[in-house]
């Protein structure tokens, strides 16, 4: 039985130390909690959606965690590409490869953000088209179907040759997941985020009779996500032949192998920040480890995609 | 874990002037000094209190009105529901032998620590006399004004060094204004003496998830919101920038 698998990934030209990968909005805010993250053991890292413009985002309460999970709608508040691209420089201080996240409402947009990200540290691109509770973008600014999603991955890629990372929504909420994914592909992706989190959501607080998030509607990510974001990592595996980040609820070595099992390259952590602390992804890994071991693999892709045979 | 705002009563409102309340909450609650709610007025917004003490009916928070919504609490009356999370962030540790020292409503966050420790001096400074809260609370304390339309013109650091070497103090506790904060813990680090300072950053979770209170490579609302002086001395952005809502770096 192999005493010390391999937990390392080969995604977007980089070699991962293991499969764990802040997940965009989570902590992502500055160069020096990357730092702090990747010093626990991230694989890579994400940064906080970044648009031309800085955004406030919407008013708190914006992040609750409401039991099963986080109710979120942040509203993409970010300080704007170029504060931004001073921020994060010189990114080879964090320890981990970093993923820049993009964000826009058009195309000129998308090419302006992206054409600045080419130039900075990123390892890779991620450009989330699924959020349920920001007017202009994703869900609210019908950025999630495949015209969409083909316009947008062409700007892009036609600004940066970076690896770019598509952020689709739970297959849940969208019929047309798979049709996305291959838009992405065709025009240019070189892998999908899966999934983003699911919305709307709401929940009220039977006292004021008022919603508890700012903005009213809002994402729900961590355990209650799980399910349906291993669903769609797995359509998505049989469908697209793509790297996928398999992200939603992965708080556990557990969950994280049934997302590769699913066939997810390497896993994206958020939530899991809130119920396990900082280390949870020293921890993640550890346990993905000690699972691999027990099951004699010697490496990840002994089981990616196991689910499916 | 279920964490959403819980509705309670303000019981009694404690006005202090015209700008700072103390609202007394229907809330008990087990916090340890130092420690902060979420507070959420539905539909408006929500933003992070000291716990400012407590007593047989529940805790309470002091309120000065700065913007638009602590402008709302300060004006709420009595029965008036509010929403709290909480307790969050690392809180003091307690040393007896200490000296507190206070500048503007950070002394509220201070309350509970000189209500524990009856014989510390207490250095407060207020920018004018007619911001002062506490006053029957803590009598005997220090008052400094920078305007010096009571007490001492000046700043209560100018007498914390003195103080230390009189009273041979062990700790001191600290939380005001940044620029303060600063000159504490450089004077306390210079006697050799330990120090406490509870910071304040922008927040939105209050849970560690959020990364908008970052400073250096720590989190204000889970590392944080109290520091040891050698920490913050070690903190790239103590006393000198601040995230804003949007994450974009503002001076301190």
């Amino acid at each position: 039985m192999p005493v010390n698998p391999d937990l390392s990934v080969d995604l977007f030209n980089c070699k991962l130390k293991n499969p764990t990968i802040l997940a965009s909005g989570i902590l992502g805010t500055t160069r020096d909690l990357l730092k702090t993250v990747s010093l626990n053991g991230a694989g890579a890292v994400t940064i906080k959606s970044i648009s031309k413009e800085p955004r406030y985002g919407h008013p708190n309460p914006t992040v609750l965690s409401f039991g099963p999970g986080l109710i979120n709608a942040v509203g993409y508040s970010n300080p704007g590409i170029e504060k931004a691209s001073e921020e994060f420089c010189e990114l080879d201080q964090v320890g981990c490869p970093v993923i820049g996240s993009l964000i826009g409402t058009t195309a000129e947009e998308f090419i302006y953000v992206a054409s600045i990200m080419d130039k900075m540290g990123f390892a890779a691109l991620e450009v989330p088209l699924s959020c349920p509770h920001t007017p202009g973008y994703g869900k609210m600014g019908n950025q999630d179907n495949p015209e969409e999603v083909s316009r947008i991955v062409t700007a892009i890629c036609s600004a940066s040759t970076k690896p770019l990372f598509v952020k689709l929504p739970p297959l849940a909420s969208a019929g047309n997941l798979i049709e996305m994914a291959l838009a992405a592909k065709e025009s240019g992706a070189y892998g999908i985020t899966a999934s983003n989190t699911i919305g709307p959501g709401m929940l009220i607080d039977i006292d004021s009779a008022k919603p508890y998030l700012g903005f009213g509607i809002g994402g729900i990510s961590g355990p209650a996500l799980k399910p349906l974001a291993i669903a769609t990592v797995f359509e998505l595996y049989k469908a697209v032949d793509m790297p996928i980040i398999g992200t939603g609820g992965v708080s556990t070595g557990r969950d994280a192998v049934e997302m590769i099992m699913a066939g997810a390259t390497a896993v994206g952590v958020g939530t899991a920040v809130l119920s396990r602390g900082m280390s949870a992804f020293r921890d993640i890994a550890d346990e993905i480890k000690e699972i691999l071991s027990l099951r004699g693999a010697n490496n990840l892709s002994e089981v990616r995609g196991l689910a499916h045979r | 874990m279920k964490d959403l705002p819980r509705t309670v009563k303000i019981i009694k409102r404690t006005v202090h002037n015209n700008d700072n309340v103390t609202l007394h909450l229907d809330a008990h609650i087990s916090y340890s000094p130092g420690q902060f709610l979420m507070i959420w007025l539905p539909g408006l917004n929500e933003k992070p209190f000291s716990i400012a003490g407590h007593d047989s009916d529940g805790v309470m928070v002091t309120v000065r009105r700065r913007g638009a919504f602590s402008g709302r609490l300060v004006e709420l009356k009595e029965g008036s529901l509010i929403g709290i999370r909480g307790p969050y962030g690392r809180p003091f540790k307690l040393v007896g032998n200490c000296c507190i020292i206070a500048g503007g409503i950070g002394l509220a966050c201070l309350a509970p620590v000189a209500d524990l420790y009856k014989d510390a001096p207490i250095l407060y400074g207020e920018d004018r006399a007619s911001s002062r809260i506490y006053q029957e609370r803590f009598p005997s304390a220090s008052f400094y004004t920078t305007d010096g339309s009571a007490g001492k013109k000046g700043f209560p650091t100018d007498d914390l060094e003195s103080v230390i070497r009189e009273r041979g103090c062990d700790m001191v506790y600290c939380c005001g204004p940044e620029p303060m904060l600063v000159k504490t813990v450089r004077i306390c680090n210079a006697l050799g003496v330990g120090c406490q300072a509870s910071m304040e950053r922008y927040m939105k979770c209050g849970t560690g998830v959020c990364g908008q209170c970052a400073c250096g490579q720590v989190r204000v609302c889970v590392e944080g919101t109290v520091f040891q002086g050698n920490e913050l001395l070690q903190n790239p952005d103590f006393g000198r920038r601040r995230l804003d809502a949007s994450g974009t770096w503002r001076p301190v």
